[in-house]
């Protein structure tokens, strides 16, 4: 298998990945930051399908370029002002935090980079026998986990659901003894969808 | 056909804690039963059930090891449902005010079933998806009072605190399971014997990074900054669940970790768990004095008792850590009741005054006797004098740190409880020294009245006549005890455990088998958790 | 093989996981640390699909699946918090939301 190609693709695609990663920090505008996670988002999975992880490939892209960015860009719609403002440093102190957290991060990569990784002789399996692999741990061992991040997105539903629901009329404010007088019905609202 | 029974037994209170939290939020809708304010009472009743469930349910270890239901777990829960019942039963009277209850036990309850799951994990794995389970559901508890500003801005804070932390909680998972080459518990600890040289460095280094996740969820110093705003900030019910909880839920998983996955020797992670035990009881008592908010108080003090119990956890190791445990789920047992009770108190002072100062608590015990009374417990418990319950608890967490060789930290956590013994002895001073600047009595709804009689009975009681309560911690101990050695017996054939797994002694370590079976030959055998050979673990999942 | 060694990726992601921390440190916009953890996640992403392939082994990519969960889940909420956030009051900036104060 000749090695070239997957080497001149890892490295394209790292270029990407960090430029666009040090853009999304750099930028003066929160609009341009959000859009420059875009060709971050892609390079990443990119970098995935130099390591055969296709299933990984295509969630990324689905997931991460798909919904997270959308959502986030809400966000950015939502608050005021987000087209013109530009992103304050927070301080000087958060620039020494920022040097001090390059020198960690960059000497932990060091130490996993002369970690003497032995050599993987192995080949992954092709996609299909991955998706498979990947399916029967989902379903058999890793069951539980699985069930409970169904239950951690169910959580985030209910939890935003509530949190940005428009209540109308603040409730008055609840008597001293709650349970000793006629309560008043409280109007609720059906939820009209989620966000 | 027994052995598959009672291996998946445990998981029952689990999913009926699941089944409740949407039963909750489904009657929600009936009007009838939402006017009835009956919600937060049925949560509790339930609560204990699970509870009961829980605590005569076998012990297994399923789907090799992932999940590990022994006496540690059991005990555990038993820390977060007390808590779950109590929080909703002073939930009732709140109702009203935050709207949606349905919804609000419902997250309650997935958020303690998170906390469960930190308990019972084998592995990273389970550990990370308990805990942001856990986490996530308390992002919406405490934005739930969103008409005011202060509670959503407390939840944007911990949201955003919470995912950094649980980001480099990750990086340094995967640089474990780099170093290690797994994240199961008994796997690791095999494996970390064989660590030597340039890779001890990356092993520190993944090491401090998921210490560093914990000490944020426990709020241990240098991780402490979000708590007295987040604890401020949100309904108080909800911070006296955050506060005791979800605090007993990292130091599950904390312990897990430490004393399963790094094989209960200290001498990794030693030094970072007294730095952090040694500046939360500094900073959190030192802090603490210039408080004049009643819950920004509690928060500091907050932080300094999670100072003491690490002094416990810093003498986990070797032959002590038996102790260690024991120690540490007791005092978060009954920590349980007190900083329970404790906030309860400042939700009540705060709806009669309109402050959360400490001010508004002058001459408390002319107002209302009764709550002044509670008041003295709580304060005194968490000032460790004599007959109470937080003495007995301090006096088991030094003796377990003295014993594990941490006496520099046992005499600094004697020093600052002198110190705290001051704060606390002054809010007592206003409770029933000062005169009132206002005679009307306090009002108090039943629900808050009564789950501050539980909290309030409960530290008197465990004060008074510990011993059962130490047999609590000693089954955690024992739960924690038991496991690496049988494991380390078990593992080449069979680390799933449960005293009763059929005996699997065709397998061979992978590593033996050139020609590994792949999936598409052992497909056809059902995968049933304990039944299976380990090596399938890495035959059946090779990619 | 591959082509590239595992070491080469773990350098890689331990450089983007820095870049988000520098990020989330010298920020204050909420939803640009926000990005920036979501650097954090795609670095600690890329961490585990390549010590997974080094083990080949399905364990490090069971990570991945949660870890891309959880994120949707947290982006989720936090979208909920930041509309309840400003339908309080519509006229304040996001960079004066407090986040660190002691």
């Amino acid at each position: 298998m000749n090695t070239l190609p997957v080497q001149i693709a890892f490295y394209s695609l790292a270029a990407l990945t960090l430029i666009s990663a040090a853009y999304v920090v750099r930028a003066r505008s929160i609009i341009h930051a959000g859009f420059w996670l875009l060709p971050c988002f892609v390079g990443v999975a990119g970098l995935f399908a130099t390591l055969q992880a296709h299933f990984f490939f295509v969630a990324q892209l689905l997931i991460y370029a798909g919904a997270i960015l959308v959502l986030i860009l809400f966000a950015l719609m939502l608050t005021r002002d987000a087209m013109s403002l530009h992103v304050p440093l927070k301080s000087h102190l958060g620039i020494w935090a920022g040097l001090i957290s390059a020198g960690l991060g960059i000497s932990a990569s060091l130490v996993l980079a002369r970690q003497s990784w032995s050599v993987t002789t192995a080949h992954p399996a092709g996609p299909a026998r991955q998706a498979e692999a990947l399916g029967e741990a989902l379903i058999g061992l890793y069951a539980v986990p699985f069930e409970v991040a169904s239950l951690l997105l169910l959580s985030a539903l209910i939890g935003a659901v509530v949190l940005a629901k428009v209540e109308r009329a603040p409730a008055p404010e609840p008597p001293p003894l709650a349970d000793t007088l006629p309560e008043p019905e409280e109007t609720r609202k059906e939820p009209v969808g989620v966000e | 056909m027994t052995n598959y029974i009672d291996t998946y037994q445990p998981l029952i209170p689990y999913m009926l804690l699941v089944v409740l939290a949407l039963t909750v939020a489904l009657l929600d809708t009936v009007p009838a039963i939402r006017r009835a304010s009956i919600l937060g009472w049925l949560t509790a009743a339930a609560a204990l059930v699970v509870l009961a469930l829980d605590a005569t349910a076998p012990y297994s270890a399923p789907w090799q090891g992932i999940l590990r239901f022994d006496g540690y777990s059991r005990a555990f829960n038993a820390v977060f449902l007390v808590t779950l019942a109590v929080v909703c039963i002073a939930s009732v009277s709140e109702e009203k005010r935050l709207g949606f209850c349905g919804e609000y036990y419902a997250l309650l309850c997935l958020s303690t079933l998170g906390l469960m799951l930190m308990g019972a994990s084998g592995g990273l794995l389970a550990l990370y998806i308990g805990l942001e389970l856990s986490t996530l559901c308390l992002f919406a508890l405490i934005g739930f009072a969103k008409r005011e500003r202060r509670s959503a801005e407390a939840a944007l804070k911990m949201l955003i605190l919470s995912a950094v932390t649980s980001a480099v909680l990750l990086y340094g998972i995967s640089i474990l399971y780099g170093v290690l080459g797994s994240t199961q518990f008994d796997q690791m600890a095999a494996k970390l014997t064989t660590i030597s040289g340039e890779t001890r460095i990356a092993l520190w280094l993944g090491l401090a990074f998921v210490i560093g996740g914990f000490a944020f969820k426990i709020a241990a110093t240098p991780f402490h900054l979000w708590a007295p705003d987040v604890y401020e900030g949100a309904p108080a019910t909800v911070t006296a669940f955050l506060s005791t909880a979800s605090k007993a839920g990292g130091f599950a998983g904390l312990l897990r970790f430490l004393l399963l996955g790094l094989g209960g020797s200290s001498e990794t992670w030693g030094v970072l768990i007294i730095a952090l035990a040694a500046l939360s009881m500094v900073v959190g008592n030192l802090v603490a004095l210039v408080q004049t908010s009643l819950k920004r108080l509690l928060a500091y003090s907050g932080i300094a008792q999670a100072g003491y119990v690490l002094v416990a956890v810093a003498g986990a190791s070797g032959e002590g850590r038996g102790m260690s445990v024991g120690a540490t789920l007791f005092y978060l047992f009954l920590y349980a009741f007190t900083n329970v009770g404790g906030f309860l108190l400042a939700q009540v002072i705060i709806h009669a005054t309109g402050s959360d100062s400490i001010s508004a608590l002058r001459g408390l015990h002319r107002r209302s006797p009764m709550l002044a009374f509670a008041a003295l417990v709580t304060l005194f418990s968490l000032g460790g004098i004599p007959p109470l319950a937080g003495f007995v608890g301090k006096l088991y967490l030094f003796a377990a740190g003295w014993q594990g060789g941490q006496q520099i930290l046992v005499l600094i956590g004697a020093l600052t409880s002198v110190i705290a013994l001051y704060y606390y002895l002054m809010v007592a001073r206003q409770v029933y020294i000062n005169d009132p600047s206002d005679d009307r009595r306090m009002p108090v709804s039943r629900p808050i009245g009564v789950a501050l009689a539980v909290c309030t009975l409960g530290t008197l009681v465990i004060g008074v006549y510990p011993r059962p309560w130490i047999t609590l911690g000693d089954m955690a101990a024992q739960g924690i005890l038991q496991t690496p050695a049988s494991s380390v017996r078990r593992r080449p054939d069979a680390p799933s455990t449960a005293s009763h797994a059929a005996p699997a002694s065709t397998a061979q370590p992978a590593g033996a088998q050139p020609a590994l079976p792949r999936i598409g030959e052992v497909c056809g055998t059902p995968q049933h958790g304990n039944a299976e050979p380990a090596s399938a673990d890495r035959s059946l999942f090779r990619l | 093989m591959l082509g590239v060694p595992t070491e080469y990726f773990l350098v890689l992601s331990g450089i983007l996981f820095t870049i988000g921390v520098i990020g989330v440190l010298i920020k204050r916009n909420p939803i640009v640390i926000f990005m920036c953890i979501e650097l954090m996640l795609n670095a600690v992403n890329l961490t585990f699909i390549a010590l997974g392939r080094h083990f080949v082994h399905v364990n490090g990519q069971m990570y991945v699946i949660f870890v891309m969960a959880v994120a949707a889940a947290e982006v989720a909420i936090g979208l909920g918090i930041i509309v309840a956030l400003f339908r309080s009051k519509e006229t304040i900036n996001i960079d004066e939301v407090n986040l660190m104060k002691y």
